[in-house]
């Protein structure tokens, strides 16, 4: 895997270090990035074939960076743990092979190490939830991450298209009872199409994502094993197969599509919507591959947005709207011939649909006329989660408003460009109600379900601040600094803390 | 702009509102039948007793009343156990016999609109006589004070549950073939007649050496030796146990020459037996019938069998040992995991847990034990332990060890 990455380290680099020479300086093109265009509706540059468009330069970057993070309480997910360490290395390139093609990617990886993960021994909870497989000794969890993307647009006439594929691989495991070692490989591929039509352009695109993580759990201490169980929602296990049934894969697909609209200039009204289907299954390694539950989670989400600008400002106002509903199916399995279990029925127990909706501003002096720019953006936003396990009458109901504002200001300061910002968000809760029929609050499942009730329900107030100092070396390259700081304060959950700090060259 | 805005209020109000919750869980009619082992009792009228219904998927259990014959469940795999109560009148006679009434059918599916179960009941009879039984089974092991299992302390205590004298010479202690965690389709099935044997081993005597009075125990163990002063700060002390089982291979087992060894019959892999810290065989005690000597029923009792693993046959060959050589029986398998009794149900209805799964770090130190028949023992002035040939009911399930107690 190394090997592979030096190799596609190498071929992003590659084009811009042997670029021809262009009137683009490398202070227009930082400056570029920072403009409101590409970063207010950002959800519309994921079709690749409206990518083509998000910037007429070609710029890449090297960086490596480290995140620490301290937290005192439980605010975070008891199955996730929290990332105490993480260090990561990123090459991203964007480059415009002529007037009418363009190629762009990315390659990065990542090390890292979360803490107190319990009753979860999987990676990407976030994915496979609520079916993990757990046990009450969790611990630590080391990863390394390797990622790569790649994709080439085209432009013929009226027309564009392009495509991208994206590559995830990582293992993670813990070197002590219990010794999880999952391996994941998640790979995407997405094709887009955009047409010009008078002032605007509208795209569509279609995605296909394969997923697979294996996962084994080995006990090597002289004390033996301990139980693992197949979580099935709210604190409940497919009791059947707990214990020693330690090796399981889930393999599973997602498909999505996306249509855009957005002014050729990019000032004006866009709108982004798209929906997306995943499907994963988990399967018992020893049991014959015995399918035991699925996961089905549909999501469909609108951006829409008008960006304008006057002479002196820039100014806009997003619409955010998203819904996911994510269920959970049980498959029963009858008599074992052979070791062998048939699947005779099948049952939907778990049930999560999240509602997300926001409106957000934004408003702002671009830099190049002043040498000083500013932009504040303020948000408004509602969410509701309802997890719920059908037979146990078990269910969590959160309602949250959270507001907050972004104030920014760049700087050119002779060789260099300094950016900083501060971010306030306040979550409130609205309303929250949970049942928990059955469940030995008392227990070690209890208390992880109840800790995480609380954290997802837990009034907050959130600042960050950050800065990121670019300095120009020459006119074409340019080194950078940032760093941001985050503090996070939970009514119940206690207190969160996050530094972020990154070096690289752009070029 | 305003129809614009007004067409996005609507495209984002259907994307709000586009989902209902469906709960999507089947359930099925089951309706009950019983019905009595044995033509003899036919006339046997059940007056008390109760249904479970135990989801093996999820564990939780559903009950019914004996006097209800139907019933709502959910789609899935169940074991469904009755246990009663009930009487018959002797033929041409007055005399009314009560009986305890218990049948059992382990991952029945249950799916579609309606099924119909019929359970077929053992019928025993309240007063009849007792035998020698198994009263603890001490199998997990224990951990040391560096966290490291300890093994060598597993003890089998067997008590005389009859109001006789009875002698433990000839005794015969068994360790199934089969998992009860586990199962496959093995062919022949022989179950209703004998039961696969892994490991038999025989206490010595010559039919009078080792007597036993009634309520009262005898230690059989692996290594009978004070675990708990010169090993295992956690253990117990068994050296005054009154057998121990042996292997030849001495740099693994302990020989206290004081203590009787068990004699090795048949073990149907290697030298050295350990009984199944994982609780996951059935184990049983019999004697064989006065006039078969051990050397002609190793010649006559080999199982040649054969299952299906990874879609080839898997020939093998054991030992069986007849139900009716049977004196006791206990089918043990961790809670959550069980699949199936590897014991004719005549023998034992149920199953009994050294703990809710098979890890052996939670259950260290834990044992199944007897529970006392606190009417019989009253009645009789010793101690009777609960014997209905089931072990779901008849054993307190992943018990401390009672001799790690002292």
């Amino acid at each position: 895997m190394k090997h592979l990455f030096m190799t596609i380290l190498s071929l992003l680099l590659t084009p811009s270090l042997f670029a021809k020479e262009e009137a683009e300086i490398i202070e227009n093109k930082l400056l570029n990035l920072y403009a409101p265009t590409i970063h207010f509706n950002a959800k519309i540059w994921m079709n690749p074939a409206i990518k083509y468009d998000m910037l007429n330069l070609s710029i890449s970057s090297l960086s490596i960076g480290g995140v620490l993070q301290d937290k005192d309480g439980d605010s975070y997910l008891v199955q996730e743990g929290y990332s105490d360490k993480k260090i990561k290395c990123n090459v991203e390139s964007f480059y415009k092979l002529s007037d009418t093609e363009k190629i762009f990617g990315s390659a990065s990886y990542t090390n890292g190490r979360v803490e107190n993960m319990l009753w979860n021994e999987n990676a990407d909870f976030s994915i496979l939830y609520p079916y993990v497989t757990g046990d009450s000794i969790g611990g630590y969890m080391l990863s390394e991450e390797y990622y790569f993307s790649g994709g080439y647009v085209n432009r013929f006439r009226v027309w564009t298209a392009g495509a991208e594929f994206s590559y995830r691989a990582s293992i993670s495991y813990r070197d002590k009872d219990p010794r999880p070692r999952n391996v994941v490989s998640d790979l995407k591929l997405k094709i887009g199409l955009s047409r010009s039509i008078s002032r605007y352009r509208i795209g569509a695109s279609f995605s296909a994502r394969k997923y697979k993580q294996n996962s084994h759990i080995a006990f090597l201490a002289d004390k033996g094993s301990v139980s693992v169980y197949h979580m099935l929602g709210f604190g409940v296990d497919y009791a059947r197969f707990a214990g020693d049934e330690t090796s399981t894969n889930y393999a599973g697909h997602e498909l999505g599509g996306s249509i855009e609209f957005i002014p050729e200039n990019h000032y004006g009204f866009s709108l982004s919507l798209g929906g997306e289907f995943l499907h994963i299954t988990k399967f018992l390694t020893n049991l014959n591959h015995a399918p035991i539950a699925d996961i089905n989670e549909k999501k469909i989400s609108l951006d829409a947005s008008w960006l304008e600008k006057s002479s002196e400002l820039e100014y806009g106002v997003m619409l955010h709207a998203e819904y996911l509903k994510r269920e959970g199916t049980e498959h029963i399995l009858g008599d074992p011939t052979g070791n062998i279990y048939p699947v005779i029925s099948e049952a939907t127990q778990f049930h999560s649909p999240i509602l997300k909706t926001s409106i957000s501003g934004t408003i702002g002096k671009h830099i190049p006329k002043n040498r000083w720019g500013w932009n504040i953006d303020p948000h408004l936003g509602y969410m509701s989660i309802h997890p719920s396990y059908t037979s146990r009458s078990r269910y969590m109901k959160v309602s949250s408003l959270h507001t907050g504002i972004k104030i920014q200001s760049l700087w050119q300061i002779k060789k260099m460009l300094v950016s900083v910002y501060t971010n306030v968000d306040y979550t409130a809760k609205l309303s929250s109600d949970y049942a928990l029929h059955g469940l030995n609050l008392e227990s070690s499942l209890g208390k992880t379900i109840l800790s995480n009730i609380s954290y997802l329900s837990d009034t907050h107030t959130s600042l960050s601040i950050g800065s990121r100092i670019d300095y120009y070396i020459n006119h074409k390259n340019a080194l950078f600094l940032s760093g941001e700081y985050i503090h996070r304060n939970y009514n119940q959950s206690g207190v969160a803390s996050l530094g972020e700090i990154n070096i690289g060259f752009t070029f | 702009m305003k129809k614009f805005f007004l067409s996005l209020a609507l495209l984002t109000g259907a994307i709000l509102f586009t989902s209902c919750e469906d709960d999507d869980i089947q359930f099925t009619e089951a309706t009950l039948d019983l019905k009595f082992s044995s033509t003899t009792t036919d006339s046997i009228t059940i007056s008390s007793g109760e249904y479970t219904f135990k989801d093996v998927t999820t564990g939780l259990e559903t009950k019914l009343d004996a006097m209800k014959s139907s019933l709502s469940l959910a789609e899935g795999t169940y074991n469904v156990t009755f246990i009663g109560k009930g009487s018959y009148t002797v033929a041409s006679t007055d005399y009314e016999v009560q009986v305890d009434l218990q049948g059992s059918i382990q991952n029945v599916v249950v799916i579609g609109e309606s099924i119909s179960l019929e359970l077929e009941l053992i019928v025993i009879e309240a007063n009849r006589e007792g035998d020698f039984v198994f009263a603890e089974l001490f199998l997990a092991g224990t951990l040391k004070p560096d966290n490291k299992q300890y093994n060598g302390d597993q003890y089998i205590i067997l008590h005389n549950n009859s109001n006789k004298v009875l002698y433990a010479d000839q005794l015969i202690l068994i360790e199934s073939k089969f998992l009860t965690n586990k199962k496959y389709d093995y062919t022949p099935n022989i179950m209703k007649e004998a039961m696969a044997v892994h490991g038999m081993f025989m206490i010595p005597g010559k039919g009078t050496e080792h007597p036993v009075n009634p309520g009262e125990n005898f230690i059989i163990c692996d290594n009978a030796m004070n675990h708990k002063k010169e090993a295992n700060p956690n253990s117990t002390d068994l050296s005054t146990a009154n057998f121990e089982w042996h292997s030849d291979l001495s740099t693994v087992d302990i020989d206290n020459p004081n203590v009787p060894n068990l004699e090795n019959l048949y073990l149907s892999a290697g030298k050295f037996w350990m009984a199944s810290k994982q609780g996951n065989k059935a184990y049983v005690i019999g004697r064989l019938p006065e006039n078969m000597t051990k050397e002609s029923y190793l010649e006559k009792y080999k199982y040649d069998y054969e299952y299906e693993l990874s879609g080839k046959p898997r020939p093998q060959t054991a030992y069986k040992f007849p139900n009716e050589w049977i004196v006791d029986a206990v089918n043990i398998s961790p809670n959550s995991t069980f699949a199936w009794s590897v014991l004719d149900q005549s023998l034992d209805l149920g199953y009994t847990s050294l703990g809710e799964t098979s890890s052996t770090t939670e259950n260290m130190g834990k044992a199944v034990i007897r529970k006392k028949n606190e009417e019989k023992s009253a009645e009789q002035g010793r101690l009777i332990l609960l014997d209905k040939n089931n072990s779901g009911t008849d054993f307190n399930a992943s018990q401390k060890a009672s001799l790690l107690a002292q």
